[in-house]
This record gives structure tokens, sequence and C-alpha cells, in this order.
């Protein structure tokens, strides 16, 4: 499918993405080649321009109405005048779910156990950010959307927070779509990593990562992970190189 | 507690001034009274005082109470019907720019001495503040929460519930400690116009007859009741949203 704003060029063009039950695709890319859109295309936020998007077997759309996807988007988007765990229940509260997991476990787990009465206004923008990875997965959907969701963390807490990702996505395996700058996180969490160009935006490279599970790598990366790493970020290089950046 | 502090300095350097100027002035006690001749005629007239308090404040209420149910009608109306808005902006915005002492005027003329066209003044002094805030409190929702809460499947209703109309309260809160003591004044200069009863009433009267005591004690009244919605509005409006400042 591709993808135009009004009468604009092409934002988009011709991707072509099949994402397996369970199966994790990180999506990198340069900043503007349409990673946030593609994201939003797939919640139905968005309609395409040709083409379809196919989502649990039927219309982007449509698939939100199974109550079936969970979102985080680049910025933390919460609701000011609820704590953390009363925005992490909001997820609950709307897809009407009791199963999932346990909201203010859940944010203990991302470490965030002292604040979980604590408003929006009083976290900082990393917090924030753990509280809208956790809203998005409390109610355990099939299908994943993540764009950038550990961006404003420091490196410390996003290793941290990316071995947790890999923990609590290997337990309940949903469809996963993630939008990460770093080639590292790709590696570590992805069953593929989709490169995208940019003006338009469209696939350049959609490499296979066949690395054993759980892959530590904070502690003592393997050979393999290091080769993985160094074969993705030579082609992301090539084509940043190629698109002028 | 400074806020206290300021106010009592406020209250003090009010009534020194007030002492000072009538010592120095020298001009008769029915033009400039001193506060005790005030405080006579408050006791003195104390039945009329509260009457004319009471229908001023049920005349300011009742406006009230209808320009909240119009301008909340019409913003969250405008959420989900997209021509209310444009539809109605040039009304609001003509209706704003005509003097409403003018306005007044013309109500009386048309209408007589009859409760309909004070509600109405009430209603226009103070229902545009309470419009603009409510607006631009609902415009002030996180686009991205909408979104994903749209993404859970989550109803028009819960979307308002949840987001909108959390995002507008502080600005609707904002709005009344405006329009709420604004509606008095409204009521207070209808009953100027085409009243025989309420404090404006009782400020024409007062003033036609050279009757400096009544006004100043009119007006003390008058400002009291202001202040005191003021503060109520405030005291709500803090208390709904506490979580702004813990
Ligand atoms: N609503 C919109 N109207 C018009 N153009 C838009 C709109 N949203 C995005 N675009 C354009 O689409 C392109 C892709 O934007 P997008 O946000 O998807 O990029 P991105 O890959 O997520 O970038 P980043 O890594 O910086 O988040 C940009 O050139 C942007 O200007
Ligand atoms: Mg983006």
């Amino acid at each position: 499918m591709s993808k135009r704003f009004k009468a604009g060029p092409d934002i988009l063009s011709r991707i072509h993405l099949a994402v397996a039950p369970g199966e994790l695709v990180a999506l990198v890319g340069a900043s503007g080649c349409g990673k946030t859109t593609l994201l939003r295309m797939v919640a139905g936020l968005e309609s395409t321009s040709d083409g379809t998007v196919e989502v649990l077997g039927t219309t982007a759309a449509k698939a939100c109405a199974l109550r079936q996807v969970g979102v985080a988007f680049q910025r933390a988007a919460l609701v000011p005048s609820r704590t953390a765990v009363e925005n992490v229940q909001l997820t609950l509260t709307i897809t009407g779910k009791s199963s999932g997991h346990d909201p203010a476990q859940l944010l203990r787990e991302f470490g965030l156990g002292d604040h979980l009465n604590a408003y929006p206004h009083q976290l900082s923008g990393g917090m924030q950010q753990r509280v809208n990875i956790a809203a998005a997965l409390v109610h355990q959907p099939q299908i994943l959307l993540l764009d950038e969701p550990l961006g404003a963390l420091d490196e410390i807490t996003r290793e941290s927070m990316t071995e947790w990702l890999a923990g609590v996505l290997g337990r309940t395996r949903p469809t996963t779509l993630l939008v990460t700058h770093s080639v590292e996180e790709a590696v570590v969490l992805a069953d593929r990593v989709v490169i995208l160009s940019r003006y338009p935006g469209q696939i350049a490279y959609d490499l296979s990562v066949d690395l054993p599970r759980p892959r530590d790598i904070w502690g003592k990366p393997s050979e393999e992970f290091q080769a993985t790493v160094r074969r993705v970020r030579s082609h992301l290089h090539a084509v940043l190189r190629a698109t002028g950046l | 507690m400074t806020d206290r502090r300021a106010y009592l300095l406020m209250f003090v350097s009010v009534a020194a001034v007030w002492l000072l100027a009538v010592r120095l002035a020298g001009l008769p006690p029915l033009t400039l009274p001193p506060p005790s001749l005030v405080g006579q005629v408050l006791w003195d007239e104390r039945a009329t005082f509260a009457e004319s308090a009471l229908s001023t404040l049920s005349t300011a209420l009742m406006g009230y109470a209808a320009a909240n149910v119009i301008a909340l009608a019409l913003a969250i109306g405008a959420l989900y019907l997209s021509w209310l808005e444009a539809f109605t902006t040039p009304w609001v915005v003509v209706l704003k720019n005509i003097p409403f002492v003018s306005l007044a005027s013309l109500l009386i003329i048309t209408m007589g001495s009859t409760i309909l066209p004070r509600l109405i003044i009430v209603v226009l002094v103070c229902f545009h503040p309470l419009l603009a805030n409510l607006n631009q409190g609902l415009k002030s929702a996180d686009p991205v929460l909408v979104d994903r809460l749209r993404t859970l499947n989550g109803s028009r209703w819960e979307i308002f519930r949840h987001v909108l109309w959390p995002s507008a309260l502080p600005y609707y809160l904002a709005a009344h400690e405006i329009a709420f003591t604004t509606s008095i004044v409204g009521a207070i200069v209808a009953e100027w116009f085409l009243s025989r009863q309420g404090l404006g009433h009782v400020l024409v009267k007062a003033m036609t007859e050279y009757r400096g005591d009544r006004i100043y004690a009119a007006t003390l009244i008058s400002s009291a009741m202001s202040f005191a919605a003021y503060w109520l509005c405030r005291w709500l409006g803090r208390r709904l949203t506490r979580w702004q400042r813990v």
C-alpha cells in the first residue's frame, strides 16, 4: 500500500509487509521516513491512499473493535488527572478486560513501584513513557504497536527496559511492530528488522534475525549478536547514504 | 497565607482611606458618608436590603444557570456536529460586540419590566467566557491520547468522559471565577434599567434621592456577594482539580 497526505507526494510507497502471528518486526529508518505514519495506518488512525492494510483478517479499523490492539506512541499520551496506575487501569476499563496483567504489578516491574500514585506531571519523561508502554500492554493485546517506546530513556534504564520487554513479549508473544532508532534494541527484540528508505518511504531491506533467545547481550554479547548488529548497521548506513543523510 | 494577608491589608487600607477622605473632604454626610452612617442604614433598613439582595442573587443565579446550559450545549454539541460551531460563531461574536447597555435598552422597550429581559441580560454578559473557555478546554485535549483510546475501541462517550471532559474542566472552572461574579454585576445593571426590585433598583433610587449612605450600603452588599461568589468558585475549582497541585 502507499500513503499521501492530501495532494502531497507519496510519504510511503509500495509498502508490502506481512507480519506473521507472534512475530516481532522492528522498523528502522531516518527521521521523517514515515514510520509513525505506517504505525498509525496499522492502528486504523490513518487511511491508505492505495492498497489495503489487513489486521487480524479484517480492516485496521475493524481490528480495533476486537480490542486486540495495543499502542504506545512516540510521546506518552496519559490522562493528566489520573495517576500512573489509574492510567494503566484505563486501558482495562475501556477494553472491558479483567484478565491481562495487574496494572500495579506491571508498573512495579517497570521500576515505578514508588510512583504508582503519582500524576503524569510528577513523573519524568522516561517514567511517563514507561507508564505509556504499560498502558499499551496491560490488556495483553494480540497486536502491539510501539513507536520508539524507549526513546526518552537513559542508556541504563533503556537496557533494563529492553530486557524486560524481551521477557514480557517472549511470554505473551503479541504480533508486534516496533519502531526504534537503536539497532541494538532492534536486534535484541526482533525476529526481523525492516529498514525504510526515505522520499518516499519504501522497504529497502528486510533482514531476519536468527539468534537464539533469550538474547542476553548487555552482559556479554555473543559473536553472532555483534555480527548481526554490524550487518544491520551497514545496511542502514547504505540506505541513509543513498537518500542523502 | 500571604494571600490572606494581602487581602487583609487591602481591607484595612480601604477603611483608612475612607475615614481619611471623610475627614479631609468635608463633604456633607449624605454625599460622602462615614462608615458608621453606612452601618446604621444597613441595620435600619436591613429588611429592604436583604430582600433586594435576594432578588438580585436569584436573577443572577437563574441567568447564570441558563448561560451554563447554553454554553455547555453549544460547546459539547460542536464536538459532534461539525456545522454547529460554524453556524453559531457569527451569532456569538456579533452579540458579544453589541454594547449590552443598548441591548438592555432595547429589551426594556420591547419586553417591559418582567424577569425575562433581566435574565437575558445576565445570560448575555456571562455566557461568553463560559463558552470560550469550554471550547478552548475541549480543544486542549491531547490528540494522541484520543487516538490511543480510539485504538482501544473507546466509544465517543468514553473518550469524552475520560479525555475531553477532564481536559476542559480546569478551563471551565476558571471561567466560573470570571462569569459567576459577572452574572451578579449583570443582574444589578439589568435591575438598574428595568426593575422595581433588587440592588440595582436600590442604587437608582438612592441616586435620585441623593442618599449616599444607601449607595454605599448597596455597593458593600453587592461587592460582598460578588466576592463570595468568586471565592466559592475558586474553592470548588481547587477541590476539583486538586491533582494539578499535588
Ligand atoms: N498529518 C500529516 N499531514 C501531512 N504530512 C504529514 C502528516 N503526518 C506526517 N506527515 C509527513 O509524513 C512524513 C513521515 O512522517 P512520520 O511522522 O511518519 O515520520 P517518522 O518516520 O515517524 O519520523 P521520526 O523518526 O522523526 O518520528 C513526514 O515528512 C511528515 O512531514
Ligand atoms: Mg515517528
